[in-house]
């Protein structure tokens, strides 16, 4: 299973390109294990994690808006090795970085573990007034999953994984097509929610789903819609070879899901061909 | 009992009637005759109507003489399996009762029906002087075909404007553009809400939206934009007070895998939900992954619109494409929208749905997601009547052990 390995290496060159070009990049260390990491997050993670639906109102951030940039990659390998586990590297700014606008004074002083400094503080006396507009990033998200066992026939297993639904608290990712569009509640950022919780909620999702996955790496970006894009491109690139993946799944299983095939070169052509003389017969006598 | 959400449905139905054969036919020119999606910002910023002889045939199913329409759409003499909606509208043609259009701009669109309505259309002899376009929609989901499609619509414009002498208004289809955003992001809003347990609104409300903002003679206008505000600011306000649909006892949560038709809402789905509190929380056409159109440049516009065509719009994302995206798409909206289980009503018309029933059923069972296959008719509910669906599903969700 080393087709998308090469997009894994690509991603890395990325990354390295957009350190060079002065982009912030941090990178977490995170433990191997679910129970390490589960001792060492801020959110609730798994079934009904989430309490509901999170509302305009209550939303700090969202991600991913498509005007703002989107994007959400997946990969695997059976090289465990190419990978650094538990590794979370986030390019840009963090949900902290965003400003404080769209949280009430009461809510950061009260939430405590919220990174604000002075500035912020100060932006946020004259920004809190109830602005209406939700703050967004632009947003891609890569999850690179190794493990010697996997291999295409684990696709859609970890493709559903990738529907989070309910279950990482104070974060909502909303019905969408293609990419990543989600939200972050307040309450989460001030119980200190940012990328690295993200991360480590991710990691316990799918190692909890797939006990094949030895190592998992999970990149953020956040800097801006042209980042966004060049991620963008490999994603088109990888869509491509996942669908034939898709379609050797369901030929396994039994069906064609894709014909390429157009009548002048189908084996069965004569058949349909008869049956379409008969019904003409049938028509014209009905005529008459 | 009368609600903001009444009021607001009765709003959106009052706008539906307009779709109807008379307020068609009394459309001010110049007319573009359709039959089936066509992006409809193009039509509202060129400031021409668009008249879409699929839907006006589909609303003829719901008026009282929708028996007869259909039985007279049979001596057409199109196939007797070919969906009801389509043959209304084929009686509709075929009768001389549609007003000849100043122009007519078709696609293979997403069923064969409507392909069917569309030849029809170019072939009647009558309009044989009305200048023609057909738009080519490519059976895939990719950049490539977003853009490939984007470019037919672009020239579809430029046939507008040969065709009519006028020329497009640039920056007001951007303005268009920048409504129709706003609309779909309100859309959206209101999808994410019914994930809410219980559901806090009658989910309906979605594709009475769909249909208002989209084919309705009010589509992309200011007074859509402030109905959807409404909508979306009410049903917050019941999700802040953990309230489910008013009367509505919710037991069960389903996906009603097909278009609800012009009688399963105010007759099957509006029983189960007052009397089982099975409530149906998405079908097709409310089901909204829409992407706000990029106005960065002329072609990103065209490229977006390309892209709501293909996959986004109601019915094309569902029929235009792989078993695959329309399993996932069940999946998606099972887990996310918390649904206990899935129903194919397997609309006799939709022949692309009905070769699928197998797969889903599979896919349902691998997932543990219990699973109905009707076989009915959504526009003739003498093939199967209302009641005989409703037992159907009664008995469904109580040997599945849902209520």
């Amino acid at each position: 299973m080393d087709v998308y390995d090469i997009y894994i290496e690509k991603y890395a060159a990325a990354v390295d390109e957009m350190y060079a070009k002065g982009r912030k990049i941090k990178f977490t260390q995170v433990p191997s294990s679910i129970s390490e990491i589960r001792k060492n997050i801020c959110v609730k993670v798994g079934e009904k994690g989430n309490s509901g639906v999170i509302l305009r109102e209550d939303t700090f951030i969202e991600l991913g808006n498509p005007e703002m940039g989107s994007c959400s990659i997946l990969l695997y390998t059976d090289k465990p090795a190419m990978l650094n586990d538990g590794r979370i590297t986030l390019t840009g700014p963090d949900i902290n970085d965003s400003g404080v606008n769209n949280l009430s004074l009461d809510e950061i002083m009260n939430a405590g573990s919220l990174h604000s400094n002075d500035k912020d503080l100060a932006e946020l006396a004259c920004l809190s007034k109830n602005k209406k507009e939700i703050q967004s990033f632009p947003f891609a998200q890569i999850i690179m999953i190794g493990g010697k066992e996997l291999t295409e026939k684990d696709f859609d297993s970890l493709r559903e994984i990738l529907i989070v639904g309910d279950q990482i608290e104070g974060y909502m990712v909303r019905s969408f097509s293609e990419n990543i569009w989600s939200r972050v509640s307040k309450h989460a950022v001030a119980k200190g929610f940012n990328f690295e919780t993200l991360g480590k909620a991710l990691m316990i999702l799918f190692k909890s789903a797939n006990p094949k996955i030895e190592s998992m790496e999970v990149g953020f970006v956040t800097t801006n819609k042209d980042d966004i894009s060049i991620l963008k491109e490999y994603s088109n690139q990888i869509q491509k070879i996942s669908k034939e993946i898709v379609k050797e799944n369901w030929k396994i299983k039994g069906y064609e899901i894709d014909c390429n095939s157009d009548c002048n070169t189908c084996d069965d052509k004569p058949v349909c061909d008869d049956i379409r003389e008969v019904l003409k017969d049938k028509m014209k006598k009905n005529r008459t | 009992m009368i609600n903001i959400f009444s009021q607001l449905m009765m709003d959106a139905n009052k706008s539906l009637y307009g779709l109807t054969i008379e307020p068609q036919n009394a459309s001010k020119g110049p007319v573009v005759l359709g039959n089936g999606d066509f992006f409809i910002e193009i039509p509202v910023a060129f400031g021409c109507a668009f008249s879409d002889l699929t839907l006006t045939g589909a609303n003829g199913t719901a008026l009282p003489t929708a028996a007869e329409l259909i039985d007279k759409g049979i001596e057409t003499g199109v196939g007797s399996r070919m969906c009801n909606a389509i043959k209304v509208a084929c009686y509709y043609l075929e009768a001389g009762l549609i007003a000849k259009p100043d122009m007519i701009i078709t696609s293979n669109s997403c069923c064969d029906s409507m392909t069917t309505l569309g030849i029809l259309m170019n072939g009647y002899k009558p309009w044989a002087d009305v200048p023609k376009f057909t738009m080519d929609a490519p059976h895939s989901f990719d950049e490539e075909s977003y853009r490939y499609f984007g470019q037919q619509l672009r020239n579809a414009v430029t046939f507008m404007e040969t065709a009519t002498g006028r020329k497009m208004d640039w920056d007001r289809l951007r303005e268009v553009c920048v409504e129709s955003n706003k609309q779909r992001q309100l859309l959206l809003e209101f999808q994410e809400l019914k994930k809410a347990v219980p559901c806090p609104a009658d989910p309906d409300l979605a594709r009475q939206g769909t249909e208002y903002t989209t084919w309705t003679f009010d589509r992309v206008t200011p007074t859509v934009t402030a109905w959807l505000e409404q909508l979306v600011t009410a049903t917050e306000q019941r999700v802040k007070e953990g309230k489910g649909i008013d009367g509505v006892n919710e037991k069960v949560r389903f996906l009603w895998q097909d278009l609800a038709g012009s009688w399963a809402s105010g007759t099957v789905l509006a029983r189960l939900q007052k009397e089982l509190g099975a409530v149906c929380i998405m079908d097709y056409v409310s089901y909204a992954t829409w992407t706000p159109i990029d106005l960065t440049s002329e072609e990103t516009m065209f490229t977006s619109f390309g892209k709501r065509f293909l996959l986004e719009d109601a019915m094309n994302r569902q029929a235009l494409h792989t078993a695959d995206l329309f399993c996932n798409d069940i999946l998606q909206i099972v887990k996310e929208f918390k649904c206990d289980a899935v129903i194919m009503p397997a609309h006799i018309g939709h022949r692309d749905t009905n070769s699928r029933l197998k797969i889903v059923r599979d896919v349902c069972r691998e997932n543990g997601i219990p699973c109905l296959i009707i076989g009915m008719d959504i526009w003739d509910k003498r093939y199967m009547t209302p009641d005989v669906v409703f037992d159907r599903m009664k008995t469904f969700f109580e040997v599945s052990g849902l209520i």
